[in-house]
């Protein structure tokens, strides 16, 4: 089991020019959010750094107002105009509590789809189990009523 | 409920049951407990605060990326009309 969010969106440019604006502007268009506070004493500026000639590092960090720099994640999937795929952690999470962002650009016509997921707020341990998964909404909808269902088949049980 | 009732309500084989039981009582979201008449069974219970926090997150994440994202598009439209200007 996994849970994420997934969101989609059309933009009137190019999936280049897109990736560009997400990656190189992101101080300039990220607005100041409580759901993604990283610091206590956030907020400061987000911006990325690009991974190295070799493909290596790469990261997303946040600058706080007196010049402290705090690692929001690392970058895994770098690849100009199809996709991003970097780490997340914010203030509140636990110490084994990652989060993942992938981020995919894709050419519609004249424009780019963004389908932006954030995925494993069930944190790690959960992680290896990912492929067995199912939604978190569908598993909340059967938990609902298998629960009641089950409950009602303990309460038989007992009562014989 | 036992692992054999809910691998029989969803269609899944037992040990895959277990398997993803082992792995939400780790995350917390489920307990488990063995009722007085026989400790060899094993009664899983979800644990339903955790299941709501989960749920906030998700919906305070979906609504926080949804105002990024329309702010990118901003961002992006914008800059695309000042260079065809």
């Amino acid at each position: 089991m996994t849970s994420r969010v997934v969101l989609s969106l059309r933009i009137e440019a190019t999936p280049l020019a897109v990736f560009e604006a997400f990656t190189r502007d992101i101080g300039e268009w990220w607005v100041h959010d409580d759901a993604f506070r990283f610091t206590p004493r956030s907020p400061g500026r987000l911006s990325f750094e690009p991974p190295g000639a070799d493909g290596a590092g790469g990261r997303l960090v946040e600058t706080l107002p007196g010049g402290k720099v705090f690692e929001i994640g690392q970058v895994s999937v770098w690849a100009p105009g199809e996709r991003l795929v970097v780490s997340w952690r914010q203030a509140t999470f636990g110490p084994d509590h990652a989060t993942e962002v992938d981020v995919r650009f894709e050419p519609v016509g004249q424009e780019t789809r963004v389908t932006l997921e954030h995925r494993g707020w069930d944190s790690v341990p959960m992680s290896h189990v990912a492929r067995h998964g199912m939604p978190l909404t569908t598993f909340l909808s059967w938990q609902g009523r298998q629960w009641r269902n089950g409950l009602e088949h303990l309460r038989r049980i007992v009562a014989d | 409920m036992s692992a054999g009732d809910l691998a029989q309500a969803l269609g899944i084989a037992p040990p895959a049951m277990s398997r993803r039981l082992k792995a939400m009582k780790k995350a917390g979201l489920v307990t488990d407990s063995h009722p007085e008449f026989d400790a060899r069974i094993r009664i899983y219970a979800l644990n339903a605060a955790r299941l709501r926090e989960i749920r906030v997150w998700l919906e305070r994440a979906e609504d926080g990326w949804s105002r990024q994202l329309a702010r990118l598009k901003v961002h992006v439209e914008a800059q695309k009309r000042s260079e065809a200007e």
